[in-house]
């Protein structure tokens, strides 16, 4: 159990307090396709560019991990700061 | 993307598997950098019952640093991977890991994450069923990096808990440990969410936290 994880933890939590606070109604329990996809079906609310932004934090998010198992830490810093930006842009839309 | 092989790990090697269960596929390749995830193999012959694959990806140079140094999942490829497809039989040629020396280590890091858990609770209360999944794999991944010091060596099952071999008996009933189960598989597999109150899960972190302090002392005495 090494540094990804528990970054992937964090970013986890972060991301589905901003979903979970909006939609209260049927919570996001995690970050899988499939966790998602079941999210907006029970939902039936979500509108579709939150639900995109989400399914790109999770993409990024497992890329992070995948790419912290080897060592390209230049490529490693520009994925999480593209995983911040996509966050922030949530962030956004959630306050709309 | 330079040679790439297959191999099986997780329940299905251990043909424990459950309905639904992640087929945990491990892809060894050369060269990270040029495998496309989209371009990954799916073709899984004779497994056809099975729920999501979970690729992980990981260059052969990392592994090998990974065996070197007896990272646990290095443990848990040379007990429990097999072989499906693909170039060369790269785990075979990195034999045996290092010494596990970390475990005590690993077990204080998910001792401080399940403490967080409870926290979080509190903070963000609606990320219910995700923090119950996160208590879940704390304690099985700390009776996981625990069970390294058993005679027959690291038990990588889902109830690892109940299977250590010591005198610390876990506090949870099967009824409890499936509850965070399912709520870790609700988040994993999208699963239906189990019902659970924050009062049954602040208990249940504490009985766990509990647990965990005794192994951590226990584990403090193994030599």
């Amino acid at each position: 159990m090494k540094r990804g994880f528990y970054d992937r933890v964090a970013i986890e939590r972060d991301v589905l307090s901003l979903v979970n606070n909006r939609y209260t109604e049927s919570t996001l329990n995690g970050l899988s396709d499939i966790a998602i996809s079941a999210w907006e079906d029970s939902s039936g609310r979500v509108s579709n560019d939150v639900a995109d932004l989400v399914r790109n934090i999770s993409k990024r998010v497992k890329l992070d991990v995948d790419a912290s198992r080897d060592v390209f830490d230049a490529e490693n810093d520009e994925l999480k700061s593209k995983t911040s930006e996509y966050i922030d842009e949530l962030k956004a839309k959630l306050k709309l | 993307m330079g040679c790439v092989s297959y191999y099986l790990y997780g329940s299905s090697a251990r043909s424990d598997e459950t309905v639904g269960s992640d087929l945990d596929v491990l892809v060894v390749c050369t060269d990270p950098k040029a495998v496309d995830r989209n371009k990954l193999d799916h073709d899984i012959e004779g497994r056809s019952n099975h729920g999501p694959i979970d690729f992980s990806i990981y260059g052969i140079s990392r592994l090998e640093e990974m065996y070197k140094t007896g990272h646990l999942f290095a443990w848990h490829l040379y007990k429990e991977s097999s072989y499906l497809k693909g170039g060369d039989d790269l785990l075979a040629k990195l034999g045996q890991p290092a010494a596990y020396d970390s475990f005590r280590e690993d077990i204080l890091s998910l001792y401080e994450l399940l403490g967080s858990v409870r926290d979080q609770i509190y903070i963000s209360p609606n990320n219910l069923v995700y923090e119950a999944g996160i208590a879940f794999i704390c304690a099985r991944n700390i009776a996981m990096a625990a069970s390294y010091s058993q005679a027959d060596g690291p038990c990588f099952s889902a109830y690892a808990p109940f299977l250590l071999e010591c005198n610390i008996e876990f506090p949870l009933s099967k009824l409890e440990y499936e509850l965070l189960r399912q709520a870790r598989h609700s988040g994993t597999r999208g699963f239906k969410a189990p019902v659970i109150c924050s009062t049954n899960i602040i208990v249940i972190i504490r009985k766990l936290e509990g647990w965990a302090k005794r192994v951590i002392d226990t584990m403090g005495k193994v030599q």
